[in-house]
């Protein structure tokens, strides 16, 4: 195993780790909005991290670029989405 | 005269969006050679289709201001992510959650939207619309910083969408 494929398989185990506490955290907490934190934090720094060991993988400057496009338009949608359900929700629950 | 001014704004927008989106297009198709003629279709079809759906505001949005706002935006939501996940795992499960209300100098919807997923990528904190008081911020667990930082985070965003200076606003 060389050194970038070490690299990649540390990367790859990091962004299942996020995933997984993301999970976790969807599991765990106690309500509604405590459950969206964690979905849409932790699930967007192991999308990231895996983003990245894909990138060293195939080492193209091109594929690299369309990852962190498909990352940053994730991230974006991510931020919204989490808005959106968290408002939806406050109104399920009667808040406004 | 205000035509000339309103349609100058216009071009530059229009300028603006088609090259973010011609480097869109360009990504996506990996600077394949066989592909690029196809921009002089794509790119000015998209950006007068993004024209039509979010017309530009009278503000413009400073997109190197954005740019620059980044690499500090991804070291706060990596430490969202990190807080999230040492909160999950935590056997004590350490999750006192509380709303906040924030009042925002956003007055635009696209910088307002922009700052709300901001915050719900920030440590903590995660927004869940506006209403007649502000921001409805939604916590994990409120502390007497998360007001400070929010109002730190509001203020680099509103210089890259130059949004008006508050005018002496205060918190409710």
């Amino acid at each position: 195993m060389s050194v970038v494929e070490g690299i990649i398989a540390g990367l790859l185990v990091l962004g299942v780790f996020f995933y997984v506490a993301g999970t976790v955290g969807l599991l765990r907490f106690p309500d509604t909005h405590s459950r969206l934190h964690a979905l849409t934090k932790a699930d967007n720094l192991g999308l990231g991290f895996i983003v990245i060991a894909a990138g060293l993988h195939w080492g193209d400057g091109w594929i690299a670029g369309k990852l962190a496009l498909v990352w940053l338009l994730t991230l974006f949608a991510a931020g919204m989405a989490a808005q959106l359900v968290a408002r939806a929700a406050l109104k399920a629950e009667g808040g406004e | 005269m205000t035509l000339p001014a309103v349609s100058f704004s216009l071009l530059l927008s229009a300028l603006k969006r088609a090259a973010l989106l011609g480097l869109a297009w360009l990504v996506l198709t990996g600077g394949e050679f066989g592909a690029l003629p196809y921009i002089l279709i794509t790119v000015p079809a998209a950006t007068a289709l993004s024209l039509l759906l979010l017309p530009p505001g009278p503000r413009p949005l400073r997109l190197l201001r954005l740019v620059a706002l980044f690499p500090g935006f991804l070291v706060r939501s990596v430490m969202g992510g990190v807080d999230v996940a040492w909160r999950a795992f935590h056997p004590r499960l350490p999750v006192k959650p509380g709303w906040i209300h924030v009042e925002t100098r956003m007055q635009d919807g696209p910088a307002r939207a922009l700052y709300g997923a901001e915050t719900s990528l920030l440590p903590g904190t995660l927004s869940a619309g506006c209403d007649a008081r502000g921001m409805k911020i939604h916590c994990l667990e409120v502390t007497d910083h998360t007001r400070e930082r929010l109002k730190i985070e509001e203020e680099r965003l509103a210089r890259a969408f130059s949004q008006d200076e508050a005018q002496g606003r205060d918190d409710g």
